[in-house]
């Protein structure tokens, strides 16, 4: 091959106009400066390159080509048989979304809904907690696992991270235990950032709005051969939410969070190590209940290496750090340490495997402030370790099994097992089903064993693992070259859910059980199309029914509400634009169902968001959040006053270079 | 939920998606898409090792097959007229149907009502060819599988495949294009 490639620097700018002929090339610095816009308005002719130019491109450069296609609608398409949705780097910056779970809301497949400024609840196929505690999602950020030992649920306000760097979230609804260990119960939440290789040069995001500010910058570098780094900071300050009446609920934060990422690839190994550092502070009425501090940092390390023979091992440590210091005087502080392995092989043409270990342990001090409740003890160290196999066997040309298990040891109930069987059929090259059976188990949290308050609250001593048996049926296929459709419903049967029980003979203190079961029933569905090259419309709907009941000799105290507040259904539409001269337009609705216990009414809302390419490196937009109302609510917690959001208006200028 | 109301609920997606079936989706412009993908083909062959003996001798020629269908419209010609993989020139040769003795180097796979991506993978399994699929023309994925990611070609890469062919791809290749096969739940089988 005639040596073009690694000519250029790898710094080059990540949209290439290909020259056609003398008249192309003559409108090369226009089409430079317009092109990601116009390559969707532009008539064929003019944007026909001959595949003769792209020759001289190396390969790398070849990938960077930026193609407005039809075809965008088959990626999500994966041949996972699993509800897996998959949320884009390019969806991301489209939602105008700022935060993490503001991210989320692209999922069909998941729950969210904000409490106050900085408190969200989130959570897959139900069961999602007043108090922000949804307890039966895991949660990862580059496979370090972020939910936190203390109630088996992620502390969103502290999840952030530079939002343009992140290249996908996978959000599979459904168990996935096997694969991801306790707690991926309901579903799991995969945030992959990119490489740092991947990264350019500069970015930076400034984003001024009528509620929330914001500014980020990334630099991004090469450090020798095969290695390049990337440093961010970003700084924000989050709006106050307001009450029904109208007044504000003073309960603003701010938060600062540095971080790094540099990968080093050498012949087949890849050398990761990241991490990141922050503190939040609630800014508002110190009477407000969560208000106070945050802070915590990581580190993580990752070495892959793959194999001539096509298998790859992966090794990654990890130290996360986080604590929270609150007005009520509460402080907590936890510290993490894991290690975890994976390696994937290929046995015959008909078998991939997948073994893995892991080991982790958390460090918790829980200190209460005057008057609150406490953990008992109120330090603990707890130990995790597990061994994974999973074997995906082709049965077939267009039947494959994927069979599996995970045995994991945790501090408190010992040995769990969670198998797992799923069974895909391609029907036709466009066409997939799929059927799974798993188990998964929530292992206990020390808020389900260990939270004392004298005289109304005991604890949980006997608190066993709640138990999930997952049944799910899918559909994934191509109803047309433009138009892509996934359908997936499922049936859980749960048993031994926490209960909250009053103690023989007296009723207090209560005490914390495992008294509840039932089944839940579900579809999650979600469609692209592409209407034009230029025109993509993405509609997304879940339904949710639960049968809960306590089981005989229970005596519970606060009912099967305790176990959730979820909505019926939810559905979203949204519409993408790439208009001629550099402009995009972005319209979304979101329709949530009504909550029943604390009640919430069903809502619909509308962000919209205009963006404008206004030079090659420079591209402005303004968003509007929750247009449709002057405020409203999504949850409430019965312990504090509700918090609505209000709309809001966003300008945003993000640069790169 | 009576079931009245929960059937209304199941039903409304698929009202929704039967609506957004019956607007039209032509005269999207591919032609820039086609031309990448087209590149990419022959390009990959720099980072992939065949086995011993994929060639008879020296100067045998690289073969490049597109087995039913071609999207490419005259455009892989294009980009490989004259050029060579080492000193193999490449000859392009358009199949209706993949054979386990078609002697493809690489193969992409568009699929036909004679023979699916899928039997055609089978017929060439185990044999020293780079498959190559395309995510525009279904989820089937052989070796390579060109997909749009952020408006651009990028491809899955599944290695345990490439391994049952006896192919090696370099380590560059692989960290271009995004890994399959990992038996994560996102990137499984």
């Amino acid at each position: 091959m005639p040596a073009t490639a690694g000519e250029r620097e790898a710094g080059d700018p990540t949209t290439y106009a290909v020259p056609a002929g003398p008249q192309v090339r003559f409108w090369l610095p226009v089409a430079m400066a317009l092109l990601s816009a116009l390559a969707a308005s532009l008539s064929a002719q003019e944007q026909i390159a001959s595949a003769r130019d792209l020759r001289r491109l190396s390969i790398e450069e070849l990938a960077q080509i930026k193609v407005t296609s039809v075809s965008k609608v088959a990626e999500p398409l994966n041949q996972a048989a699993a509800a897996v949705f998959v949320i884009t780097n390019d969806a991301i910056r489209r939602s105008g979304a700022n935060s993490i779970p503001e991210v989320l809301r692209l999922a069909p497949n998941l729950q969210v809904a904000r409490l106050d400024a900085n408190t969200y609840a989130v959570t897959a196929r139900g069961f999602n907690q007043s108090s922000g505690t949804a307890n039966k999602l895991l949660v990862l950020i580059d496979g370090r696992a972020i939910y936190s030992p203390l109630f088996s649920g992620t502390f969103w306000d502290a999840q952030r991270t530079f939002i343009d760097d992140i290249d996908r979230i996978e959000v599979i609804s459904g168990p996935g235990g096997t694969l991801w260990g306790a707690n991926a119960v309901n579903g799991v939440i995969n945030i992959i950032t990119k490489s740092a290789a991947e990264t350019g040069d500069w970015t930076v995001d400034a984003r001024l709005g009528s509620l929330d500010r914001r500014l980020g910058v990334r630099y991004g570098a090469a450090l020798g051969p095969g290695t390049r780094f990337r440093v961010y900071g970003l700084g924000l300050r989050q709006g106050s939410m307001v009450r029904a009446d109208g007044t504000s609920t003073d309960d603003s934060w701010n938060h600062l969070q540095g971080g790094f990422r540099a990968d080093r690839s050498q012949g087949s190994d890849t050398l990761t190590l990241q991490g990141d550092f922050y503190r939040g502070t609630g800014i508002g009425r110190p009477a407000f209940l969560p208000s106070g501090t945050i802070s915590g940092g990581n580190v993580s390390a990752t070495w892959a290496r793959k194999f001539s023979g096509g298998s790859n091992l992966r090794v990654q440590t990890y130290f996360d750090n986080s604590r929270r210091l609150l007005v009520s005087g509460i402080d907590a502080t936890v510290d993490q340490y894991a290690l975890e392995t994976q390696y994937d092989f290929s046995r015959g043409s008909r078998h991939a495997l997948v073994v893995g270990a892991g080991y982790r342990i958390t460090d918790d001090r829980f200190e209460r402030g005057p008057g609150t409740a406490f953990l008992s003890p109120d330090e603990r160290t707890l130990r995790f370790a597990n061994v994974f196999a999973q074997d995906a066997i082709a049965l077939s040309r267009r039947l494959k099994l994927a069979v599996g298990i995970k045995v994991e040891d945790n501090s408190y109930t010992g040995v769990e097992l969670m198998p797992d069987a799923r069974l895909s059929w391609s029907v036709s090259d466009r066409t997939m089903l799929w059927t799974s059976v798993a188990r998964a188990v929530r292992t206990p949290s020390r808020f389900d064993t260990d939270l004392i308050n004298p005289g109304v609250l005991a604890g949980g001593p006997d608190f066993q693992s709640e138990d999930l048996l997952a049944n799910e049926v899918g559909y994934r296929g191509l109803l047309s070259p433009s138009l892509s459709l996934s359908v997936s419903a499922f049936y859980n049967v749960y048993d031994r859910l926490r209960t909250v029980e009053a103690s023989t003979p007296a009723v207090f203190p209560l005490v914390v059980r495992n008294n509840m079961e039932g089944d839940t029933q579900g579809v999650e569905t979600w469609a692209n199309l592409a209407v034009r090259d230029w025109w993509h419309l993405s509609a997304g709907f879940s339904a949710l029914r639960k049968n809960l009941r306590l089981a005989p000799g229970n005596r519970d105290v606060f009912g099967v509400a305790f176990a959730g507040n979820d909505p019926r259904y939810q559905s979203q539409l949204r519409s993408s634009m790439d208009l001629p001269r550099g402009f995009a337009v972005d319209v979304w609705l979101r329709n949530v169902g009504r909550l029943k216990r604390p009640a919430v009414p069903s809502y619909l809302e509308a962000d919209a968001r205009i963006a404008w390419q206004a030079a090659d490196k420079l591209e402005l937009s303004l968003d509007g959040q929750n247009l449709l109302h002057e405020r409203h609510l999504e949850f409430v917690n019965p312990s504090i006053l509700p918090s609505e959001v209000p709309r809001s208006l966003t300008l945003t200028a993000r640069w790169t270079r | 939920m009576s079931s009245g109301a929960l059937t209304r609920r199941l039903l409304r997606p698929i009202a929704l998606t039967v609506l957004l079936a019956a607007i039209p989706a032509h005269g999207a412009d591919r032609s820039l898409e086609y031309a990448v993908k087209a590149t990419f083909l022959y390009k990959f062959a720099s980072f992939v090792e065949w086995p011993q003996g994929s060639f008879a001798r020296e100067s045998s020629p690289f073969n490049l097959c597109v087995v039913g269908p071609d999207p490419f419209a005259g455009r892989i010609q294009e980009a490989v007229s004259g050029q060579n993989v080492g000193r193999h020139p490449i000859v392009l040769r358009q199949l209706a149907r993949a054979e386990r003795q078609s002697d493809c180097h690489v193969m992409f796979i568009s699929g036909s009502a004679n023979q699916s991506v899928a039997e055609a993978l089978e017929a060439v399994s185990g044999t020293a060819t780079l498959t190559v699929t395309d995510s525009a023309i279904g989820p089937t994925a052989g070796i390579m599988h060109f997909v749009i990611v952020d408006d651009r070609v990028s491809f899955d890469i599944d290695n345990a495949a490439a391994a049952r062919n006896r192919l090696v791809i370099s380590s560059k290749l692989l960290a271009l294009g995004r890994r399959v096969n990992v038996a994560r739940p996102g990137n499984e089988p």
